[in-house]
C-alpha cells in the first residue's frame, strides 16, 4: 500500500472539506478552522492514519465532528476571521455585501446542524448512508431518520410537492 | 426539479462558489507538532484552546502546564465569594473600572472528548470592583455567553461579539447607572471575530477591508482596503495609537510545509496602508500594550519531522509599528520545564502566558502557581491595572467539579 504524504493529502482534501464544513457551520470561518484543526489533530497521528485504507474518510469524520462540536470546543480562534458569504471573483466589493437569496440555501441553513451534515454528505459528498453514517458516528437508522426529518422540514418550508430523497 | 435535485444543484453551486485561499500546511503541521508536545507533556487540550493564548476577553485555562525555573514573585489572595454559581468558561472583561464576568457554561467539555449535547451558556452576569473588593450582580447579557464569543471594552463600554449559527450578534453592556445591553445594528457580513478596541472604536476585519464601530457614535464607518502586494490571509487587526495594523500570512506562499509562512504587518496611518518589514514569528494574536504589539506565545515551531524548517521559528514576539522592528520574546518565556497554572490572559502590561506572568515592560518572567482549591481549567481571567483576577473553571476528573471561586494575583514590586 503506497503510504500518503501528509502535504499532499492536504492539498488534495483541503478545499473540499472546507466546503463540506462550511454546508453544515454556516460559518466560513468556522468552516476553515475546523479543518485546519483537524489536520493538525490528523498531523500529530500521521503514521497511523497515513496507513488506514482511506485516509480522506478519517479526515471527514475530524472535520465533521469538529464542527458539530465547535460551539463547545470553541475557545478563541486560530482563524481566518470571516463570517462572510461564500466569495465572489470581486472579493474586496462583494466582502461587506449581504449575500443573495435562495430559498433551499436558506431552508437547509436552518435545519440543526447535525441533519445539515447528514444532506450535504450525501447530497454533495456523494456518500452512501454507510459511509455517512460512518463520518457521524452513528448507526445508518440513525441517518435514515435524520435525512427524512430534514427532507420533511425542506419541503414543508419549500411547500415542496414531490416526495424526494426516499432512496437515502 | 425535484427536491434531490435541487439540493445537488444548490450544494454545487454553492459551495463551488467558495473562493478559498491556499490552506496553510505548514501552520497544520506546527499545530500538530504543539499537540504533539503537549501530550508528551501530559496536558492533552485541543488546538483551538492552544491558539487562546495571547487573546483578550475569554480566556481560558489549560491545565497545569509546563513552565520555566523563575522564581514566583508575586501573591493570590481570595476575594469576596463573586454572585454567581460554579461555572465554566464565562467571559471576562476588564472595563478600567470593574471586572465583568458574563455567562459561562454548567457543562462544559473536558479536554478531548467529544461532546455530543449543546450547552447553550449562561447569560447572568456580575462585576467586581477591586477598588471596594465587592462583587455585584449586573444586567444578564441579552444571548447565551460562552466559549467562542467575545468581550472587550471601549470607552468604558463593553462589547460582547457573540457567534451565532448565521453570524455574529454584537451588543454593548454600558455599566451603571445605565445597566443595560443594547444590540449593535448594521454589523457587517464579513466581520471578523477577533476585534481590538483603542479608545471609543473598534476595529474589526471585513474581507480586506477593516471596519470600524464607534461605542459613543453608534456607527460603523470602513477604511480604505488594504491594496498592499502580496495580499495578507488569516487576517487580523490590532488597534495602536500608530493606526490599525492588520497582521497575516502571505495569501501567496506555497504553504508546502517547508518554509514556513511569517507574520507580516500592515498599518494604516489615517489615509495610506504601510507595509512593515516582515516579523519572524508564526503565531498572530496580538495586544497593544501601551508600546509595542505583543503576542506572548511563547512555543516555538521547527516545522515537523518530515522536512524541517532551516531553523525553529517562534510563535510570539514584539512588533513595534512605529518603526516596524520586531524582536523575539525574553528567552525566559518558555515551555521548557517546571509547572505553573495554566490561565492565559493578555493585559496591558502583564501577560499570563503558558503557566508564565510575562512583564512585557522589563522582559521579567515569574512562575504563575495555582492557589489551593482552584479549579484546573476553564477559568476566566483578565488583568486589572495592576491584578490578574480569576474566576469559576472546571476540575476534570470520576466526575467535573465546577467552581464559583474568584482569586486575584498581585506581582510583588521589584526588590530594590
Amino acid at each position: 500500500m503506497t503510504v500518503p504524504e501528509y502535504d499532499d493529502v492536504y492539498a488534495a482534501w483541503w478545499p473540499r472539506l472546507v466546503r463540506t464544513a462550511y454546508a453544515v457551520s454556516g460559518d466560513r470561518g468556522r468552516a476553515e478552522d475546523a479543518v485546519q484543526t483537524a489536520f493538525a489533530k490528523a498531523y500529530r497521528s500521521w503514521r497511523r492514519i497515513s496507513r488506514l485504507e482511506a485516509p480522506e474518510a478519517y479526515l471527514r469524520r475530524m472535520v465533521v465532528n469538529e464542527v458539530l462540536n465547535d460551539r463547545r470546543r470553541a475557545r478563541c480562534r486560530h482563524e481566518i476571521t470571516s463570517d462572510a458569504p461564500p466569495d465572489r471573483a470581486d472579493a474586496e466589493t462583494a466582502d461587506l455585501a449581504p449575500a443573495h437569496d435562495d430559498d433551499v440555501w436558506r431552508a437547509v441553513s436552518s435545519l440543526p446542524p447535525r441533519q445539515r451534515a447528514v444532506l450535504v454528505l450525501r447530497y454533495y459528498e456523494d456518500l452512501s448512508e454507510q459511509q455517512i453514517a460512518d463520518a457521524l458516528g452513528c448507526r445508518p437508522g440513525t441517518v435514515k431518520s435524520q435525512a427524512s426529518a430534514a427532507l420533511a422540514t425542506l419541503r414543508t418550508r419549500l411547500d415542496h410537492p414531490t416526495r424526494a430523497g426516499e432512496g437515502l | 426539479m425535484d427536491l434531490d435535485e435541487r439540493l445537488r444543484a444548490t450544494y454545487a453551486e454553492r459551495l463551488g462558489e467558495v473562493d478559498l485561499p491556499t490552506g496553510d500546511v505548514a501552520a497544520a503541521r506546527r499545530e500538530g507538532t504543539r499537540l504533539r508536545i503537549r501530550r508528551r507533556l501530559g496536558v492533552g487540550v485541543a488546538a483551538a484552546v492552544v491558539v487562546a493564548v495571547a487573546v483578550g476577553g475569554v480566556l481560558v485555562g489549560t491545565g497545569r502546564v509546563p513552565v520555566g525555573p523563575a522564581d514566583e514573585t508575586g501573591h493570590w489572595r481570595e476575594l469576596p465569594a463573586p454572585p454567581l454559581s460554579p461555572r465554566a468558561n464565562a467571559a471576562m472583561v476588564w472595563t478600567g473600572h470593574e471586572v465583568l464576568v458574563i455567562g459561562g457554561e454548567k457543562h462544559p467539555c473536558p479536554p478531548n472528548a467529544d461532546c455530543g449535547a449543546t450547552d447553550r451558556g449562561l447569560r447572568d452576569a456580575a462585576a467586581y470592583d477591586p477598588a471596594t473588593n465587592t462583587w455585584a450582580p449586573i444586567a444578564p447579557a441579552p444571548v447565551p455567553v460562552g466559549p467562542g464569543d467575545r468581550l472587550l471594552a471601549a470607552g468604558g463600554i463593553v462589547v460582547l461579539r457573540h457567534w451565532q449559527q448565521d453570524g455574529s450578534a454584537w451588543f454593548t453592556y454600558e455599566p451603571p447607572p445605565l445597566n443595560r445591553w443594547t444590540r449593535i445594528p448594521d454589523v457587517p457580513r464579513a466581520i471578523g471575530d477577533l476585534p481590538s478596541a483603542l479608545g471609543s472604536r473598534v476595529f474589526a476585519t471585513a474581507g480586506r477591508r477593516v471596519v470600524v464601530y464607534d461605542v459613543e457614535r453608534g456607527d460603523w464607518s470602513t477604511l480604505p482596503a488594504d491594496r498592499r502586494s502580496p495580499r495578507l490571509a488569516a487576517r487580523r487587526v490590532t488597534a495602536t495609537p500608530y493606526g490599525p495594523v492588520v497582521t497575516g500570512i502571505d495569501s501567496t506562499q506555497p504553504n508546502d510545509g517547508r518554509s514556513p509562512s511569517v507574520v507580516l504587518a500592515d498599518v494604516f496611518d489615517g489615509k495610506t496602508w504601510r507595509r512593515l518589514p516582515a516579523t519572524g514569528q508564526l503565531d498572530n494574536l496580538w495586544t497593544w500594550n501601551g508600546s509595542r504589539m505583543v503576542d506572548a506565545d511563547p512555543t516555538v515551531v521547527d516545522g515537523g519531522e518530515t522536512d524541517p524548517f532551516p531553523h525553529v521559528y517562534p510563535a510570539g514576539g514584539l512588533l513595534d509599528p512605529a518603526t516596524g522592528k520586531w524582536s523575539p520574546l525574553p528567552q525566559a518565556l518558555s515551555v521548557d520545564s517546571g509547572e505553573g497554572w495554566g490561565v492565559n490572559a493578555p493585559g496591558r502590561r502583564w501577560f499570563a502566558t503558558y503557566g508564565q506572568v510575562y512583564d512585557s515592560q522589563t522582559g521579567s518572567v515569574v512562575r504563575l502557581a495555582q492557589p489551593d482549591g482552584a479549579a484546573d481549567q476553564g477559568s476566566a481571567a483578565a488583568w486589572t491595572d495592576d491584578a490578574l483576577v480569576v474566576f469559576g473553571g472546571a476540575t476534570f476528573g470520576g466526575t467535573t467539579e465546577l467552581s464559583n471561586r474568584a482569586w486575584a494575583w498581585t506581582p510583588d514590586p521589584p526588590t530594590p
